[in-house]
């Protein structure tokens, strides 16, 4: 009924020593320190919000939804099509090794300025951001919708943080490591990428054009030459 | 009257099996028959030929692309290209974690490095033999057929390069092609029809329940 990823490995973007802070916050990251109501120490957890809506501009919005990621049961692959439902699995999500899970069971709010970027343990990849999403509208409907029309209506966005990301690295990182504030360097980027992406001028805006398949390749090479551009 | 051509090569094959069999509809029959036959193993010998022939001609680009630096490879691929990372790593195999490494400068294992080289190799094969594609990115992202949920993409993740480029280069029809990969193609790899991908009220996609009719 549910699918499960070809590898363990399959699900992540980046776990440990290869996090860092250019990636924006997306569905699936997993934060250390966190401090969720109702709970008196602080803990791990996941942002829940869906890429679509966690964003108000180059913003996140004030609150976002987020579940509780705790040590949990090892669970094979095999198990995640039927069993386990009210968790996305999260294995080797540390290098101990210790498998850990998300539970959908328990979502709540935080405001979005308690995440850390320095506190991000995990991202999940395209692949595991999907199963995510299937695991979620599961639990909480009972209805499974298929990995490959959940990435359809998510390939958008993802394409753009992918983008984003992109820009960071090749703007932000450098000036990180002339000496330049992290935070005030990518609130700075955050406002030129996303005014580049929203200008309409002469036709659809680049996020539009980034909704439609076909454009996806052009949008990238644009981006890319712009971000040469910039680093000229 | 001179009767109007009935189609390229038709009525040289009509001819021949009418001088070789004048007279006896049972002759032609036959006679027909051995032409279709020859035509079909002269067609799949062509086909098998040219298969191979492709293949060297892709490994060979391959092997020259190989002596540039995995990273200019990876930048040509994604800046110039047009391929997402995480496209690349489809193509590839390969997770993305270690597609996210290599973007930051780790070593990309000798394996892997002729594999990117395939990739570039098999993009340019694209340009060169399949005009009719203007952009070889986009095309490797879209479905192959309404019915089915893969991409050229997938089916090149599964080596199925010869395949790719006769799709490609309109040798077979897209059903045709998803047939060659997989007879069950419709079970394991069709659209799920229960649901459909629709604008949503605010401007965003949105998944619905399909109307049955």
């Amino acid at each position: 009924m549910l699918d499960s990823p070809a590898s363990e490995d399959e699900i992540y973007l980046a776990r440990a020593g290869d996090i860092d802070p250019y990636r924006p916050v997306c569905q699936g990251d997993v934060f250390a320190e966190v401090q969720l109501p109702c709970e008196s120490s602080r803990t791990y957890a996941m942002v829940l919000s869906h890429p679509c809506a966690m964003r108000a501009g180059p913003r996140l919005r004030a609150r976002v939804t987020v579940v509780p990621v705790s040590e949990h049961q090892a669970i094979a692959l095999a198990q995640w099509t039927d069993g386990h439902l009210r968790v996305m699995p999260l294995p080797d999500l540390r290098e101990d090794g210790r498998p850990h899970a998300a539970n959908l069971e328990e979502p709540t709010t935080i405001a979005s300025g308690s995440l850390a970027l320095e506190d991000r343990i995990a991202s999940l990849s395209h692949d595991g951001i999907t199963l995510l999403q299937q695991r979620y509208i599961h639990n909480h409907s009972r209805l499974s919708v298929p990995l490959a029309m959940l990435y359809e209506v998510s390939a958008a966005v993802l394409e753009e943080l992918e983008l984003q990301e992109s820009w960071n690295l090749a703007l932000v990182a450098p000036a990180v490591e002339g000496g330049s504030d992290l935070a005030a360097c990518l609130e700075q980027e955050a406002a030129a990428f996303d005014e580049l992406l929203s200008a309409s001028a002469d036709g659809p805006s680049l996020r539009e054009l980034l909704k439609t398949p076909r454009a996806r390749a052009e949008v990238r090479r644009t981006i890319n030459a712009a971000i040469a551009e910039r680093v000229r | 009257m001179t009767p109007e051509p009935t189609g390229t090569g038709t009525g040289t094959i009509t001819e021949t099996a009418q001088r070789s069999a004048p007279g006896t509809v049972e002759g032609l029959v036959r006679k027909v028959g051995e032409v279709r036959d020859e035509v079909r193993i002269v067609g799949e010998d062509a086909e098998g030929l040219h298969g191979t022939l492709q293949s060297h001609a892709l490994e060979a680009r391959t092997a020259e692309l190989a002596q540039r630096e995995a990273a200019s490879l990876l930048t040509e691929l994604a800046t110039e290209r047009g391929l997402s990372w995480t496209l690349i790593g489809k193509l590839l195999g390969i997770s993305q974690t270690s597609v996210r490494k290599w973007r930051r400068g780790q070593t990309v294992s000798p394996e892997n490095w002729r594999q990117i080289a395939k990739l570039l190799a098999f993009l340019e094969t694209l340009q060169a033999s399949c005009p009719t594609i203007c952009d070889q990115a986009s095309w490797l992202e879209m479905r192959i057929s309404d019915e089915s949920t893969l991409t050229p993409a997938d089916l090149y993740a599964m080596g199925r390069y010869q395949l790719l480029l006769d799709l490609a280069g309109l040798r077979y029809a897209p059903h045709e092609v998803l047939a060659a990969l997989d007879p069950m193609w419709r079970t394991k790899y069709g659209v799920d029809d229960r649901f459909q991908v629709v604008l949503g009220p605010d401007g965003e996609s949105s998944i619905v329940i399909r109307e049955q009719p």
